[in-house]
């Protein structure tokens, strides 16, 4: 095979084929690995992730960032567990997640009125959500354990339900409609889009929604997994959804974006840890492995774009 | 022009436009009026307020005051979107396609087709621009990203999206300035046939050529005002250019001095596969050498290949007498070889900076404090004022942001930054592109002043007037192999063309 042909192949399948090793080495190496069980740790461990990557990819590709998705899954988390009690379970998620996409709709209007950058902008409201998540919780968490049925989204079913509705939606918006083109449009150049008569801010507004909205899906899932609504949850969570978005392939700059990327290398981060764990590595070395699994990754971007210019 | 908006045939009538922006009056109180079935070109030296006209008439800016008609009535854009649906589109100058997106894509961008009124229709996007390029004349693939496509194709892409729109009136700002002839004709076409079909073709260009091949109707402008105007016939090439530049502007001179003996700079079977291939010239002293061909020629890929900027196969580059390895630009700037790119954007300026600074850039090192590194700002004004004094580059002061410069005044900056390096030998890649005519003048000016002192010029140029006008020789270049070399008095467009299309091959 020749280099061009190499790279061709690596943009395409690279990220299955280090899934794929991934897997079959820690298959033969540890036989706790080789259960279902894993599987099903593997979708409740990664889903919230690879939910609110979904939507974080859409938002790369329409070239903003949003960081304040960590906080927001508290936000969302803290209002839930408060509403509980006065709406139900349905209910509290339901008003939970109208206030999510509410949220992004601020981001969104932060960055287009105020003409503030998305990263600046974000950054400002994470602390903003962080601390009303405080502030409604007085700082402790809501205890939702004798809620009834409140561990429902925990189960496998409803997990594997919401992942392929969120990626399906996603793929739909990206692949099959004219809004999937035009958030191409804005993130690869947002003066030419905005010159061929697209609406940048409508789509700049729509991706802070679409992707708070992702990420307060996350957060019900959370909530229910843990049975608390709470204020400290999501740290850091908004660089694991960017890190999953990047190793996937989606371009940083904008205007690309790789929805199946995004799903494969949440799993490859979701059995890696799983692996790990299982042959009792400590979690900081855990945290060094992975740094350096997306430091390689890159890395490789790098070089094959090098040759590309090269060429 | 007649000033009656009643009348059916006015497409668009801008009255009294005015706009400003910091520091600058751009427009002051500007009539334009266009037809339906004409091409009206409008030309102006950079800075004259063409472009933030067109801006207006496209709906990018708002004007402070002033009224725009469309047929007849009243319109007020405030975006792209809302001056598109009026049936006015515009091919900016600067502003590009989206580079992730494919031809098709870009072209479709916001009216995309549908099926069922929901799903993007790919298949009828595809096929509609691989008709619309059929129509056209063009060979560009529809479905690569257009980041991939060659300059010239991008600028034909963005040319055909304006057509596709089926608008009435078509603006088209220096639609020519990375196209070559092949594609120029192409486009000559297309503008004849959409003033057939009664559309409007506003038409910019620096190059009166252009203007006199296709226009019925002139607007001149300069300093941001109308100072004449009229059916072209009233007009001749050098009572535009008086218009222009408020003053006579001597044309079309050849040159009459003699280059030096010494080589500077030997090429000698130089070959990049698939690029270029057996390239050998000498440079002398004291010469300007053009390099002409048409896109895809390999001339700029020659450029880059000699400077640095790129590896070569095969070859060999010397310079001043000793070989110059494939070593990158540092190695190349050490060795006293200049170079400025062809994309004064993204290879040129450094938008965000003063003009000081990006004239000083490259000589750092010998104006800084050694070991300190401390950079006295007296020291890199002496050197601004004494690169940029013979040049009379317009700009409000020395840390003033080069990016609110105009084009002719960026370029000035650029040819100061290499100049400060003391540089025997410059490679120049369309020195010109963009740049106004009284620009133009001081840059040759330049170039001449430099060949005296001794300094040899490479020229990459597909502006054939200016070729003859400032080069002592030129080679030509057709699929990568040089088919020319051309002495001053063997030298004509006829000439070069013939060598640029493959029809002669000739050394003399």
């Amino acid at each position: 095979m020749n280099e061009a042909r190499f790279w061709r192949w690596w943009d395409r399948y690279g990220l299955l084929a280090i899934l794929g090793v991934t897997v079959v080495a820690l298959a033969a190496g540890q036989p706790r690995f080789r259960s279902w069980y894993t599987a099903l740790n593997l979708l409740s461990t990664s889903a919230p992730v690879a939910i609110a990557g979904a939507g974080m990819t859409l938002a790369i590709t329409c070239g903003v960032f949003d960081l304040s998705i960590g906080a927001l899954l508290a936000l969302v988390s803290v209002t839930i567990g408060v509403l509980v009690p006065h709406l139900g379970l349905t209910g509290a998620m339901v008003a939970g997640l109208a206030m999510g996409g509410a949220a992004g709709l601020v981001n969104g209007l932060i960055v287009t009125r105020l003409k503030i950058q998305a990263f600046i902008a974000t950054l400002g409201t994470m602390l903003l959500w962080r601390g009303l998540a405080l502030w409604i919780s007085g700082g402790k968490d809501a205890n939702l354990v004798h809620v009834p049925a409140v561990k429902v989204l925990a189960h496998w079913g409803w997990l594997a339900l919401l992942v392929a509705g969120t990626y399906g939606l996603s793929a739909l918006i990206y692949y099959r409609l004219p809004l999937g083109l035009r958030l191409r449009a804005v993130g690869s150049s947002a003066t030419s889009a905005w010159a061929s008569g697209v609406n940048v801010n409508a789509m700049t507004l729509f991706v802070f929604a679409y992707v708070a909205l992702t990420a307060s899906v996350a957060a019900a899932i959370t909530t229910s997994q843990l049975a608390i609504g709470g204020c400290n949850l999501g740290v850091s969570f908004e660089l694991e959804a960017i890190t999953v978005v990047l190793l996937g392939g989606t371009a940083l700059r904008g205007g690309l974006g790789n929805l199946g990327g995004t799903l494969l290398a949440t799993a490859l981060l979701g059995v890696m840890r799983i692996g790990l764990d299982l042959a009792n590595v400590k979690d900081e070395y855990q945290r060094l492995a992975i740094g350096l699994l997306l430091l390689t990754a890159l890395a490789l971007d790098g070089v094959r774009r090098a040759r590309k210019e090269a060429a | 022009m007649t000033r009656t908006t009643t009348d059916e045939s006015l497409l668009v009538a801008a009255h009294g436009i005015r706009k400003s922006f910091p520091g600058v009056l751009a427009l002051d109180g500007v009539d334009f009026a266009v037809r339906a079935g004409r091409v009206h070109a409008v030309v102006g030296e950079n800075g004259a307020g063409k472009s933030t006209l067109m801006k207006v008439l496209g709906g990018v800016y708002q004007p402070d005051a002033g009224t725009v008609r469309v047929s007849g009535k009243p319109a007020q854009f405030r975006s792209p979107h809302e001056a598109i649906l009026a049936g006015i589109s515009v091919i900016y100058q600067e502003l590009d396609l989206a580079p992730h997106l494919t031809a098709a894509e870009n072209i479709h961008l916001g009216r995309e087709p549908r099926r069922y009124g929901v799903w993007t229709d790919r298949a009828s996007m595809a096929r509609a621009t691989a008709a619309l390029f059929e129509d056209m004349g063009m060979r560009i693939p529809v479905d690569v990203p257009v980041e991939q496509l060659a300059l010239a194709d991008r600028q034909m892409v963005e040319i055909a999206k304006a057509i596709s729109r089926q608008s009435q009136v078509i603006v088209m700002d220096e639609p020519t300035s990375s196209l070559t002839e092949h594609e120029v004709a192409v486009l000559y076409r297309i503008i004849r046939r959409l003033r057939e079909q009664g559309r409007a073709i506003v038409y910019i260009s620096h190059r009166l050529k252009e203007i006199f091949d296709l226009a019925d109707e002139i607007t001149v402008m300069r300093d941001g005002r109308v100072v004449g105007g009229g059916p072209l016939c009233d007009f001749d090439r050098k009572a535009i250019v008086r218009l222009m530049v408020g003053r006579d502007v001597q044309e079309n001179t050849r040159r009459t001095d003699q280059a030096g003996t010494e080589v500077v700079l030997r090429v000698q079977g130089l070959g990049l596969p698939g690029v270029f291939a057996d390239v050998s010239f000498d440079l002398h002293a004291g010469e300007t050498l053009g390099v002409c061909g048409l896109a895809g020629c390999g001339r700029e890929e020659l450029a880059r290949a000699v400077f640095g900027l790129c590896s070569y196969g095969c070859g060999s580059v010397d310079l001043l007498g000793q070989p110059l390895p494939a070593d990158g630009p540092q190695a190349a700037i050490r060795r006293k070889l200049g170079f400025l790119s062809e994309d004064r954007r993204s290879e040129g300026i450094f938008a965000q900076m003063s003009v000081r600074a990006n004239a000083t850039i490259m000589i750092l090192r010998r104006l800084a404090w050694r070991l300190v590194g401390w950079l006295p700002a007296a020291a890199e004004q002496a050197e601004l004022t004494r690169h940029t004094a013979s040049m009379q580059i317009r700009y409000a002061g020395p840390n003033q942001d080069v990016r609110l410069l105009s084009g002719g005044n960026q370029q000035k900056v650029l040819l100061a930054r290499v100049l400060a390096t003391g540089c025997r030998v410059l490679i120049l890649c369309e020195p010109t592109r963009g740049v106004d005519i009284g620009a133009k003048a001081e840059i040759y000016a330049l170039l001449r002043e430099l060949n005296r002192q001794g300094v040899a010029v490479l020229l990459i140029s597909s502006d054939l007037p200016e070729v003859l006008e400032v080069c002592h020789r030129t080679l030509v270049m057709y699929q990568g192999r040089l088919t020319g070399n051309l002495s001053r008095d063997a030298m004509s467009e006829e000439g070069i063309m013939q060598c640029a299309t493959g029809l002669m091959g000739g050394a003399a």
